[in-house]
This record gives C-alpha cells, sequence and structure tokens, in this order.
C-alpha cells in the first residue's frame, strides 16, 4: 500500500517578517517545512515500519528541495517534486499537478493509496489542498487526525480525529485523505546515516499541471503590513481584581 | 433580492458581537443575509426574528453534536441549500475550527475563493490577516459568489461596496464517512465560546491541581477555563478547551492568560480579545507584546489573591 505525503514549505514562524514594497519578502533563509505536514511524514514512516503501508512517497511543490530531503532522511522512500520555481501556487494546481504525476508513476496504486497533509499551513489558514483532493479524488477527507491505525484483520483503517464537539473516531477503507493535528506524530530527527542515503534516494523531478479556471487562486494582494501591536501596561493584583470584577 | 448566507451551526456564531459583526456586513453588502442554523442554534436565532433556514430538512435528522463532529456531512447539506438558491453573493461564518472547516469544504465543492479571518472591508477591497495574525493583507473584494471567515471585529465601510455577482451552482456531492464512534465533549459550566471573561492556563501554572484550583477561581468571577496547547498536551486540560492556532479562536471581552508564555500559534486565536492580561515570571514573555495589561508575578500566586488566600500584607505586590 502507498502512502503519498504533502510537505509544504512556509515563513518560520518564529522568524521575523521583512516588508518591502508593500508586501512581505519571502527569504529562502526563513523557509522551513510545514511543522504540521512533517507530522504526517512521521506518521506515514511509522505506519510503514508497522507493515502497514509499503512505501512513503513525498509529495512537494516547493521551491528547493530541503524540505523534501528532510522527509527523505527521516525515512521515506522516494519523492515527486514539482518545481514551483516563480509560479504562483494555488491548492488547485497543487492538487492537479499531485494526481497527475502520481497516477503517471504509480498508476493502479492509487486505488489503495492514502494521502496525508498537514491540517493547515502557518501562513494561510484557508486548509483547501486536502478537501480540493478529495473532492477531485471522489474519496473521503478526515480532517485533524490524531491517530491513524491500520487493523489488518478487517482490512480497514481506523482513524481518531479532534473536534470542537468531541473526538469523533472513523472507519475508512482507502483510498481516503487525511490531516494531520499535531498530536498525530512527533516528527524525528534524521540520524546522520540516514541524512547521507537521502542523497541516494530518488526524486522525479515533474512539471505543474494547467489548470483552466482556478477557483483557489488568490484573488490578489494589494499590501501587505505588519498587524498592529498592544502596548502594555503594568498593574498591580488589585486592579486586576478590578478590571475583572468590572467586566461581570 | 441577492442574500448573504450565515452558517451559524455553533453557539460562537450567535454572541451579540458576532450578530452586530453580520449586520455590517450586510449593510455593506446591501443585502439580507439568510442565516443556516442547527439544532444548537436555531432557537437564538429564531428568537431574533432572523430570516433563518434549518439544515435539518437537508439531512433529513436533527444537527446533533454527533453530525457536527463530521464535517463533510454537513457541508454537503449546506452546499445542496446554496445549490438550490440563485442569488447568493457570499457565505460568511465567524472565524473558528468548525465553521473553517465547513466552509473548506463548501469552497472546494462549489469552486468558489475562501478569505479567511476578513478583520475590515472597504468598497472595493478586504483586509484579512494571515500568517497566524502577524499579517494585515488587503485584497480586492471579489466580484462573484465567495466564502469567507470573519472577526466579530469587523470594520465596515460607511458606503456600500461594489456590487458582487450571484453565481449559479451546480448540485455537488461530498463523499460520507463512516463515524465508528463518538466521545462527545461536556462543555461544563460556563461555554468558552460566548464568554465574556475567559482564564487561560499555561505551563507556568506547573501541575493539574493548580489547575484545577485556576478553574474554581475562573467559576468564582463567572469566567469560562481555557488552556495552551502545552498544558492539553501534559494533561492537565482537555483538548477541547484549547485555545490558539490549532484548537479554539474565541473572542472574549476579557482573557486573562495565566503562565502562558504566548507563542505565535496560541497568541492568533485571541487577538479578537478586547481585553488582553498577562501574568507571567518572566518578563520577556512573547505575550506581553500583545497584552493590553501585564503583571509580573507568578501565575499560581495571583490566583490565591483572587480566591482570597493571600494574607493582607502580601495581596496586592506591585509589579516592578
Amino acid at each position: 500500500m502507498l502512502a503519498i505525503v504533502f510537505v509544504s514549505a512556509v515563513h518560520n514562524p518564529e522568524e521575523n517578517l521583512s516588508l518591502a514594497g508593500g508586501s512581505f519578502v519571502r527569504s529562502d533563509e526563513y523557509e522551513i517545512a510545514n511543522d504540521f505536514d512533517l507530522r504526517a511524514v512521521e506518521a506515514a514512516i511509522s505506519l510503514k515500519e508497522s507493515g502497514a503501508i509499503d512505501r512513503v512517497v513525498v509529495f512537494s511543490a516547493a521551491e528547493r528541495t530541503t524540505h523534501i530531503t528532510k522527509a527523505l532522511a527521516m525515512g521515506a522512500d522516494e519523492a515527486i517534486w514539482a518545481c514551483a520555481r516563480d509560479a504562483e501556487l494555488s491548492p488547485q494546481i497543487v492538487v492537479e499537478t499531485a494526481i497527475e504525476a502520481v497516477k503517471q508513476r504509480y498508476g493502479n496504486a492509487l486505488d489503495t493509496a492514502i494521502w496525508l497533509m498537514g491540517k493547515l499551513g502557518v501562513n494561510y489558514e484557508s486548509h483547501l489542498t486536502a478537501q480540493r483532493l478529495a473532492l477531485r479524488l471522489g474519496v473521503p477527507c478526515l480532517c485533524s487526525a490524531s491517530k491513524l491505525n491500520y487493523d489488518a484483520e478487517g482490512e480497514k483503517w481506523i482513524v481518531e480525529t479532534e473536534s470542537e464537539f468531541g473526538t469523533p473516531e472513523f472507519e475508512a477503507s482507502a483510498p481516503f485523505v487525511v490531516t494531520a493535528d499535531l498530536r498525530l506524530a512527533e516528527p524525528r530527527f534524521p540520524s546522520l546515516p540516514n541524512i547521507v542515503k537521502a542523497r541516494r534516494k530518488p526524486v522525479y523531478e515533474v512539471g505543474l499541471a494547467r489548470v483552466e479556471s482556478d477557483f483557489s487562486a488568490s484573488v490578489g494582494t494589494l499590501r501587505q503590513a505588519h498587524a498592529s501591536k498592544k502596548c502594555c501596561q503594568y498593574i498591580d493584583a488589585e486592579s486586576l481584581m478590578h478590571i475583572i470584577s468590572g467586566g461581570r | 433580492m441577492k442574500t448573504l448566507l450565515y452558517i451559524a451551526l455553533t453557539p460562537a456564531a450567535t454572541t451579540p458581537s458576532n450578530l452586530d459583526a453580520l449586520g455590517r456586513l450586510s449593510a455593506a453588502f446591501v443585502v439580507a443575509p439568510t442565516v443556516i442554523v442547527s439544532r444548537q442554534t436555531e432557537s437564538i436565532i429564531g428568537a431574533l426574528g432572523m430570516s433563518a433556514q434549518s439544515i435539518d430538512g437537508y439531512l433529513g435528522e436533527p444537527i446533533s453534536s454527533r453530525l457536527l463532529a463530521q464535517p463533510p456531512i454537513v457541508a454537503q447539506a449546506i452546499a445542496r441549500a446554496v445549490a438550490a438558491r440563485r442569488n447568493v453573493v457570499a457565505i460568511v461564518a465567524p472565524h473558528t475550527p468548525s465553521h473553517l472547516d465547513f466552509l473548506s469544504l463548501l469552497s472546494a465543492a462549489l469552486e468558489i475563493p475562501f478569505i479567511t479571518n476578513i478583520n475590515a472591508i472597504a468598497p472595493d477591497a478586504i483586509e484579512h490577516l494571515i500568517c497566524a495574525s502577524r499579517v494585515v493583507e488587503r485584497i480586492p473584494l471579489p466580484s462573484s459568489t465567495f466564502c469567507a471567515t470573519f472577526q466579530s471585529s469587523i470594520e465596515a465601510p460607511q458606503s456600500p461596496c461594489a456590487e458582487i455577482a450571484a453565481r449559479a451552482f451546480a448540485e455537488p456531492s461530498i463523499d460520507r464517512s463512516a463515524l465508528r464512534s463518538f466521545m462527545p465533549f461536556d462543555s461544563g459550566d460556563f461555554d468558552l465560546d460566548t464568554a465574556q471573561i475567559v482564564f487561560a492556563a499555561g505551563r507556568g501554572i506547573g501541575n493539574a491541581e493548580n489547575f484545577a484550583r485556576l478553574t474554581d477561581c475562573a467559576r468564582k468571577f463567572g469566567a469560562a477555563i481555557a488552556a495552551s496547547r502545552c498544558a492539553v498536551d501534559l494533561g492537565w486540560a482537555r483538548s477541547d478547551l484549547q485555545v490558539g492556532q490549532t484548537g479554539k479562536t474565541i473572542a472574549p471581552d476579557i482573557y486573562v492568560a495565566f503562565g502562558i508564555s504566548g507563542a505565535i500559534q496560541h497568541l492568533a486565536g485571541i487577538r479578537q480579545a478586547k481585553t488582553l492580561i498577562a501574568i507571567n515570571t518572566d518578563a520577556d514573555a512573547p505575550i506581553f507584546e500583545s497584552a493590553d495589561y501585564g503583571l509580573r508575578e507568578d501565575a499560581n500566586r495571583i490566583v490565591q489573591f483572587l480566591m482570597g488566600d493571600l494574607p493582607p500584607g502580601l495581596s496586592a505586590t506591585p509589579s516592578p
């Protein structure tokens, strides 16, 4: 069984964002792999180690292969890289590119594949990629998974998810799309021998798919700016008591 | 007449501030809103006399928490409700995790743009927060039907917005997945989504006993209790109490952070709080940069003080 894991690049949330000419400067230096995606990678590798998955394929449309190399060093088997370079990426382009590339390379294996990715990126919260992928494939979309296990006897997947209303547990047969909550898995640190091995693992480069009318494309940016900051006033415990008593 | 669909599936969508925001949005778009309600919100919306449409009819069963926990099924029902109409210019909801899930699915199913976390509207543009609410991005107002989540403090223009065309939709299909079991949360005495005052615990609170003590303290002040991801992962608090980018986004009048350092992911969930008060012994904790008021104190000591358990001489230690 095949696991396909999406890995995207995001601006490191711990680093400052610098402005130039009304928009934020994207710098390679501060780009990191989306933490949510790395948890999906870790989950897929653990499933391979337990025998539920045969092969872990990483898909990335990031500008550089750094994040792919990291996932390969963690233990993924191979990767597909759709080099975006300066192209404007949208969820729809990413989804169409992935489906096209995976179909071409793995053919029928798609019928039993599971697709994983982080539940959101730290830059934009409109997490459309997983939802669009599931709709395009006509398969279930299980969001914010905190547990993902394969029941070999029953030949089905058990997925526990996080929601505002409780912890629903789903039963699914592959193929399906699942998005990782931070609780799904803790990404491992790649060992030195695995970092060396990762360099020999195959990375297949593909072009971006063409999308005629892209509903998911950004409606355009006019200007970006820092959100306003507050100015903290220090108070004592009695003032605190006064504020919270008055706010009732 | 053109309409704006307001998705109000959880009590968070029925707070006065969110309904006021809906009023401002409807006025800006010159439309009458139609509220899509669930079993949890229909009585509140009904009491206000707003034009409402229950999605129960589309599902053939009442919308329970069990159903709400399966976003694809609910999104399918809403998509059908949208497709049945020809006059929808926007589908909006408050910026909360469940409404984000429903709108992500709806936007993908209806093939329309999705704009998250809008904090201001101008006649021809929209401003929304990105990068964990650190960046304000100004974008052109879409020319036809779009999905959006908004902040309750959203600013709307005095003059009406440019006209938005209502798109026609084909009936979409969304897959069902089989729900195996469901453990619903008990929301407790005070609902975090609608509370005016929230006390939140972070790692600095120290242990589960102190968290329980803070919960008692919150009850004394009529406040709801919340937690950072760290406090949830340490097992002190249930995960439905988690506030932040991966938990709830809330907008209380007063938010008091007890021993929370203020990671960007946590701050993303509380930026809409009117007054943010931070209590932390670490003077360099990033939460002070986002706070209105700060106390450089041990959080547990402040809890003791609020509970009236400190001797008089120690009660009001001034912060440096």
